[in-house]
């Protein structure tokens, strides 16, 4: 692009947000390139520069949003939305150039609706500001993933997030309400004002894991819920993975547990043992029930009761609640996987039937094909149908490439292995970490010609592909 | 660079890592992303690798206002204040600076403070009247004496009404405060702190009115090798002490604390909030104690003025939400600023009046 006309096009986004909203300047620029994507960070510590935007601009709401993707659309330029910049799959990355549009200005809290139980907020308030809002009334988001710090309301809805007390609460999906979103050509819509309706189909669902690339997420109605009586953990561990599916499986068919997290033995005795303490062999299993006091009394009979039936050893609350006061820590630098590792957690979800031949099938494929691989799992998210599997490879020393292009082939090599092998087997590109740069070669695989849905909105809501480019497969 | 050991780990284990972000108030008032320590971590870590000079990131480095708020948070311990004032140190050294910042040092060397070459009249002419022999040092500060004629006169007042003998300076020395905020512990940095602990080694009490000189004389005056043998007191340990008993607990209506973070955090004193709590039942915000937030800066009102209107603007915003009338401000910087940007029309009162009040 020729000076004057960036020029011009920096007045016209200065206008639209105000200059000290609109940053051309190489920490803005810098900053907004490296996201938690290992690849990007591997590029960074090489001392390698991921591509800048041109311009990086921070509205504060959805009319601002409105001027900025106007002005894309006439100069033709890629806007990428960033919220957190946590996103582990490459999403927020202006990969060609253009606009960053930060939405982290869009923070404000506009209504804490008591009686219908939600939170009215910008889609750039980080979720823990919302939880402190909430929190400040006696209520709770009940929304806690490890990036519950840093990542904003429209990141984790764009990539369709989840957290640890998904198994009762819900994924973020099922925590939001309405919407408002500012459609690639700058038309500022609002989905129904209630979800659960038969008016077609859910606006609120196609816009949910649409990662930037059919409109950005402005603002949004967020559930709230009573802070529980009673929450109360239980260990257990079990000796074989197939006995703790079952169980697993049981237990949803009675009362929803909060958290249900089951680490098979390589991580259990890795990261469990480092964190919680838990020495022995086996397959460590956490399960919280909360609520209403009389209810948690029931539901631990039920619980016990059941798991004692797979052969499950009781190890009492102390290792649950020790996990839940260091459920963060593991995301800390020290605790969580770092460069120089290469790692990458492939999450996939499946019904029970499937669910533990996907385990088996990507731990030998990832293990006999990378024999330098470590391979650990854990499986964090339940339903009364399935599960969702958090299986990781982990590369250390030697084995990991010091030139960034090879090093890139290994951790592709890997991915499109991992997750190839999850897809035949039955389960889904990803679970929770949402599909960015990263997986979107993975995308057609997995959908074939219902790739075509996705695409069609795609071109009618973006006909000049200015979204967020190269995201999601599209 | 030339960094320590510590800084350049830190800025390694820091560079990916957003877990803070949450709890930056330069950060929430701005959302900027280059407002988080992760941002200034990967600039710098660019820098240490080659891919970047250290002046084209530079001016992000004094966004930060070394509340610590992010090493207290921090749950494995790194301390990202640190190694932003070594890449401060760093930029001084080798002409990095920003031009802006390279003022506020000549101002330093040459004035003696950040503001003004000379003090506000009002100010010159209340001190001058309470200059007179005593062995307690009241230590007003650059901010108060240059900026908040207001901060002066209450902590004057509400120093005789609670019936300490004490006497002031109307040639106050610097603390050093500012020019270690603005060039970590340089020579020219540390001259200033031995001259002004030169200065206190003639009183035998030093009662200290902000918290931030505080700070100073308590750990880097003594990590610099610089001592005195003046024992140093926060104004409010020193009222709580000289006073505490005679406060009236009659304050109306809803009010909360803005503590000083340099005190609340990396002093671990609470006089403050035993103060305030003697006078009312305060309406916490949710962060309070060692999790307070800072709400402004005069020092950084200098150069970047827009984002301390938000920074006090957003502290106010907690303030409403806890339902306060009233907010009691303990440093002067907070004072002024959060008086500058009240859009909520809480009433904005320093807690040395509001003790005066109280004072029987």
């Amino acid at each position: 692009m020729n000076d004057f006309l960036f020029t011009q096009i920096l007045t016209e986004l200065e206008e639209a947000v105000g200059r000290e909203n609109c940053s051309v300047r190489e920490i803005d620029r810098l900053t907004h390139s490296v996201d938690y994507f290992w690849l990007s960070r591997m590029w960074a510590d090489r001392g390698r520069h991921m591509p800048e935007a041109d311009f990086v601009v921070s509205p504060k709401d959805a009319q601002e949003t409105s001027k900025v993707v106007k002005i894309a659309n006439y100069y033709k330029l890629p806007v990428t939305t960033w919220g957190g910049g946590g996103g582990t799959q490459g999403g927020a990355i202006p990969v060609c150039g253009g606009i960053l549009l930060d939405t982290k200005r869009m923070d404000k809290i506009y209504e804490i609706n008591e009686e219908g139980m939600y939170i009215e907020c910008g889609a750039g308030t980080i979720y823990k500001h919302l939880e402190w809002a909430a929190n400040e009334r006696g209520y709770a988001t009940m929304h806690y993933p490890s990036s519950l710090n840093c990542s904003t309301v429209g990141g984790f809805l764009a990539h369709r997030g989840i957290g640890v007390v998904s198994t009762k609460y819900g994924k973020i999906d099922d925590m939001v309400l309405r919407m408002e979103v500012v459609l690639p050509n700058g038309d500022i819509i609002h989905t129904s004002p209630a979800p659960k309706h038969a008016a077609g189909p859910d606006l609120n669902q196609i816009f949910i894991g649409s990662e930037g690339t059919y409109g950005i997420i402005t603002k949004a109605q967020m559930r709230i819920y009573e802070q529980p009586e009673a929450r109360r953990f239980r260990g257990f561990l079990f000796k074989d993975m197939h006995g703790a599916f079952m169980a697993g499986r049981e237990i949803l068919q009675k009362f929803k547990p909060s958290v249900m997290r089951l680490y098979d033995d390589a991580e259990t005795a890795s990261l469990i043992k480092k964190i919680v303490g838990v020495e022995k062999p086996g397959a460590f299993m956490n399960v919280a029930y909360e609520g209403v006091k009389e209810l948690v009394d029931v539901e631990e009979r039920i619980l016990l009761d059941t798991f004692k039936k797979y052969g499950a050893e009781d190890l009492g609350s102390e290792y649950g609640e020790k996990w839940w006061k260091e459920k963060i820590t593991f995301f800390y630098p020290g605790h969580m996987m770092d460069l120089p590792q290469m790692f990458g957690t492939m999450d996939t979800i499946a019904p029970y039937d499937k669910i533990e031949k996907i385990y088996l099938a990507m731990k030998k494929a990832v293990e006999s094909n990378f024999p330098q691989a470590k391979f650990i799992a854990h499986f964090s998210h339940w339903y009364e149908w399935g599960c969702m599997i958090y299986d990781r490879f982990i590369i250390e020393g030697k084995d990991v490439p010091q030139d960034p292009e090879e090093a890139m082939r290994l951790h592709n090599a890997v991915w499109t292995l991992g997750v190839r092998t999850a897809i035949e087997n039955g389960g889904v590109v990803n679970d929770h970490h949402g599909v960015g740069i990263k997986l979107g070669r993975l995308m057609k695989e997995q959908y074939g010609p219902a790739m075509q849905v996705f695409e069609g909105l795609k071109k009618s809501l973006d006909p000049n592909g200015i979204m967020n480019p190269f995201k999601l497969g599209m | 660079m030339n960094m320590s050991v510590r800084a350049k780990e830190t800025i390694d284990a820091c560079r990916f890592c957003w877990m803070c972000r949450h709890i930056c108030p330069i950060g929430r008032a701005t959302g900027q992303e280059r407002n988080t320590a992760r941002a200034r971590a990967l600039a710098l870590s660019m820098v240490e690798r080659g891919a970047e000079k250290l002046n084209s990131v530079a001016e992000n480095l004094y966004e930060c206002a070394l509340c610590n708020a992010c090493t207290h948070d921090c749950l494995t311990g790194w301390e990202p204040p640190a190694f932003t004032l070594e890449a401060r140190r760093e930029a001084a050294l080798t002409g990095a600076m920003p031009a802006a910042i390279g003022d506020l040092v000549r101002r330093c060397m040459e004035w003696g403070n950040p503001f003004a070459p000379a003090l506000p009249e009002e100010t010159a002419k209340a001190l001058r009247e309470e200059e007179r022999p005593s062995d307690t040092l009241l230590y007003l500060g650059e901010s108060a004496r240059y900026k908040s004629v207001a901060s002066v006169r209450q902590a004057l007042a509400v120093m005789k009404k609670s019936g300490a003998g004490f006497t002031v300076l109307a040639e106050e020395p610097s603390s050093g405060y500012a020019l270690h905020f603005l060039t970590g512990d340089t020579e020219e940095t540390v001259a200033q702190y031995k001259k002004c602990a030169q200065v206190l080694g003639q009183f035998k009490k030093i009662v200290v009115a902000d918290g931030n000189d505080l700070l100073v004389m308590r750990r880097y005056y003594r990590e610099a090798g610089v001592e005195t043998a003046a024992e140093t007191v926060s104004l409010w340990r020193f009222l709580s002490e000289q006073a505490g008993g005679r406060l009236r607990r009659g304050m109306q209506g809803a009010f909360t604390l803005q503590e000083s973070c340099a005190l609340a955090r990396d002093l671990e004193e609470d006089d403050a909030h035993a103060l305030a709590a003697a006078l009312g039942e305060p309406a916490e915000m949710l962060l309070h104690g060692k999790e307070c937030v800072f709400a402004g800066s005069l020092l950084m009102n200098e150069y970047i003025p827009e984002t301390m209107a938000c920074v006090a603007a957003r502290r106010l915003e907690d303030a409403a939400r806890a339902g306060a009338e009233r907010v009691l401000v303990c440093d002067p910087s907070e004072y002024e600023l959060m008086r500058a940007n009240n859009a909520h029309g809480i009433e904005i009162v320093g807690l040395a009046e509001a003790v005066l009040e109280a004072l029987s």
